[in-house]
């Protein structure tokens, strides 16, 4: 009974933390922005101009409002059924990683979003002076090595321990795991690798938000794959062991991980008041 | 460090590269043994051709001012300092001068010349 308590905790947590408390701190960011850089002013900063900007911020509102009412239903009707005794928490191992991904669709969609704003940016940028570092970047100049070294002990422990689980052998199931790890790590080094030597993406963005802003996101990749490797262990663990009731609870834990990890740390660690916002001015023609 | 480029200057890009990173040199921004960014970070970096800055790279590796090491990068000179003041330009230009008045006094054609000149450089 106690195991059920807590998850419900949990998932609560997870609702409100996933589709409240972030969308509230992003939306207040985006409120700063409005309120400190004006589009007369700062043009370049609302590239598909500032109405179709507020529209997107009004649409991720709406859209975080809908998921947490979606979420709270389930919820409800959770306690109900397991009041009931209709249903067994076992039953819903699923339930907070597919409501999670739920969640994640308005991050997602944002992220797509202030891609494509970027793109916009670079086309309209017509600066003629170009900047750059002229010292190397490498992948400690934004993480220290102690951290990337954890994340790959990490990785191979929990290789390691994925097979021991299995008397390394190699099963459908160890592969899709190891797969999957692989694959989230791998998407890391490939967004990482175009982060140092590709090509900037916010072609206004000063050196030192640049070198900010990268330094969070290696923090955030390097902290999420720890995070992988952790769970994955965690996982086989529950399997191995028959601890299905504790996989939602798991679960959740690990959702709300990944996103304290990953948009709690980008928002802790990129301050709104430090970023210079002089380069998005309409007749700034220098880039510090 | 920071290096600054303008797409509507006359000179050329290259150019511009070549005569930056021998300022940052001079101005001791730069000291012997730094590591440079790699062609394909600064190219991205300044949003330009990859060709442009390995051609700036190329003519500073020849006049010392940067040297490759393989695969662990390029870096400033040992000698860059000394190195980053001589003019090849110049030290042609004075060359030439001496070069076609020596033919001139001999009688030689400005035409005679391009024509020699040029096919002493194709056959190289």
């Amino acid at each position: 009974m106690w195991i059920e308590f807590i998850f419900y905790i949990a998932f609560f947590s997870q609702i409100l933390l996933i589709s409240y408390h972030y969308p509230k701190r992003i939306l207040r960011r985006m409120d700063y922005i409005f309120e400190h850089c004006p589009a007369d002013k700062y043009a370049k900063l609302y590239p598909k101009g500032y109405e179709k900007t507020l529209e997107g911020k009004v649409l991720y509102k709406l859209l975080n409002i809908i998921i947490m009412i979606i979420g709270l239903i389930v919820f409800v009707t959770l306690i109900i059924a397991n009041h009931l005794g209709n249903i067994e928490l076992k039953d819903i191992d699923f339930l907070p990683f597919a409501f999670g991904m739920l969640q994640a669709l308005p991050f997602l969609i944002l992220e797509i979003s202030a891609l494509k704003q970027f793109k916009l940016m670079r086309n309209l940028n017509d600066q003629t002076k170009r900047q750059a570092e002229l010292s190397p970047r490498s992948l400690f100049n934004y993480v220290s090595p102690v951290r990337f070294l954890t994340a790959v002990i990490m990785f191979f422990a929990c290789s390691i321990v994925m097979f021991s689980f299995n008397d390394f052998k190699i099963s459908n199931e160890i592969g899709i795991l190891v797969g999957s790890m692989v694959l989230c790590n791998g998407l890391f080094i490939g967004l990482g690798y175009a982060l140092l030597r590709g090509k900037k993406l916010d072609p206004h963005q000063s050196p030192e938000d640049r070198h900010k802003a990268t330094t969070a996101v290696f923090r955030s990749y390097t902290s999420i794959s720890i995070l992988v490797s952790i769970f994955f262990i965690i996982n086989r663990c529950v399997d191995y062991y028959s601890l299905d009731i504790w996989e939602p609870l798991l679960n959740s834990l690990y959702w709300q991980s990944v996103v304290l990890l990953s948009t709690g740390a980008m928002l802790k660690l990129t301050k709104l008041e430090e970023v210079n916002y002089g380069v998005y001015k309409t007749n700034a023609s220098n880039q510090t | 460090m920071q290096i600054t480029i303008d797409i509507d200057d006359p000179m050329p890009i290259f150019s511009q590269l070549v005569a930056q990173i021998k300022q940052a040199v001079a101005a001791e921004k730069v000291k012997p043994g730094d590591p440079l960014p790699s062609i394909r970070q600064l190219a991205n970096d300044l949003d330009v051709n990859s060709k442009t800055v390995s051609k700036a790279y190329k003519l500073l590796e020849r006049d010392a001012v940067i040297q490759s090491r393989g695969y662990r990068g390029t870096f400033v000179h040992p000698e860059a300092k000394d190195n980053c003041h001589i003019d090849l330009k110049a030290w042609m230009t004075i060359q030439f001068e001496e070069f076609i008045s020596k033919m001139k006094d001999a009688g030689v054609t400005d035409s005679e010349m391009r024509i020699t000149f040029s096919h002493v450089l194709n056959d190289k």
